[in-house]
């Protein structure tokens, strides 16, 4: 199991941002960017909502669970108020 | 001009100017970004190996002529400058998250290497086959090697 995400996806939809522009706007390194693209680097959950806010998209959009045979596990939102 | 007084004479002028460089107009030039970052590791790599190759060839001149501190000196010089612009930039947190860890996972990688290097020297020293001083700048040469080449391996490909 590990994170996924749709940060490249989200970067083109936003203007075509670049990871330079990105990293100078959540304040880090374009290195950790590209990391976190790829699936190598598991960020912070600051940096993931600082990401998502800037972006101007929902969280779960961004980032999601994958499963290790590949399968995306997305949280339907009636299941986020059960306690 | 003797070694020893070389080596103070600089180390009294990075000290002097690391602490006259926030008051300057330069220190708004320079900032903690990823080519300081890139630069820190491999001089610190540089530094790592060359010192262990030369305490190898001729493990009683690098303590007798100050080889051991000439080939610091580098490493020295530039974490002592990062060290002034984190000073000035931001002192809280100079590193972005990823170095960070990546740094922590390379100082966890180059404690078992400088212990392993250690129990190895020890059985050399016991078996009288080196020095017994030589365990110092092996020590300072392989932890550096070990740590800034994780560093820069992990921050480049992880």
């Amino acid at each position: 199991m590990q994170l996924g995400n749709k940060l490249r996806r989200a970067r083109f939809e936003n203007d075509e941002l670049t990871q330079a522009d990105l990293a100078a706007a959540v304040g880090v390194t374009r290195q950790t960017i590209i990391s976190i693209e790829k699936g190598n680097y598991v960020p912070s959950v600051l940096l993931a909502l600082k990401i998502a806010r800037f972006l101007q998209k929902p969280f779960e959009e961004l980032f999601f669970i994958m499963e290790d045979d590949g399968k995306i596990h997305s949280t339907p939102k009636q299941e986020r108020n059960t306690p | 001009m003797n070694i020893k007084l070389f080596l103070l004479l600089i180390i009294l002028l990075a000290l002097l100017a690391y602490g006259l460089l926030p008051r300057t107009r330069l220190a708004r030039r320079f900032k903690m970004n990823e080519t300081l970052f890139y630069m820190m590791n491999i001089i610190g790599v540089l530094c790592g190996v060359v010192g262990l190759i030369v305490t190898l060839i001729w493990p009683h001149t690098i303590l007798s002529h100050h080889y051991f501190e000439l080939i610091l000196l580098p490493a020295f010089l530039v974490f002592l400058f990062a060290a002034a612009v984190m000073n000035i930039q931001s002192p809280d947190a100079p590193y972005d998250e990823k170095q960070n860890h990546d740094m922590t996972t390379a100082a966890a990688l180059s404690l078992p290497f400088s212990v392993g290097g250690m129990f190895l020297l020890y059985a050399m020293y016991k078996e009288g086959m080196i020095d017994g001083l030589m365990w110092f700048p092996v020590f300072i040469f392989l932890s550096l090697t070990v740590f800034s080449s994780a560093t820069l391996y992990y921050y480049k490909h992880r």
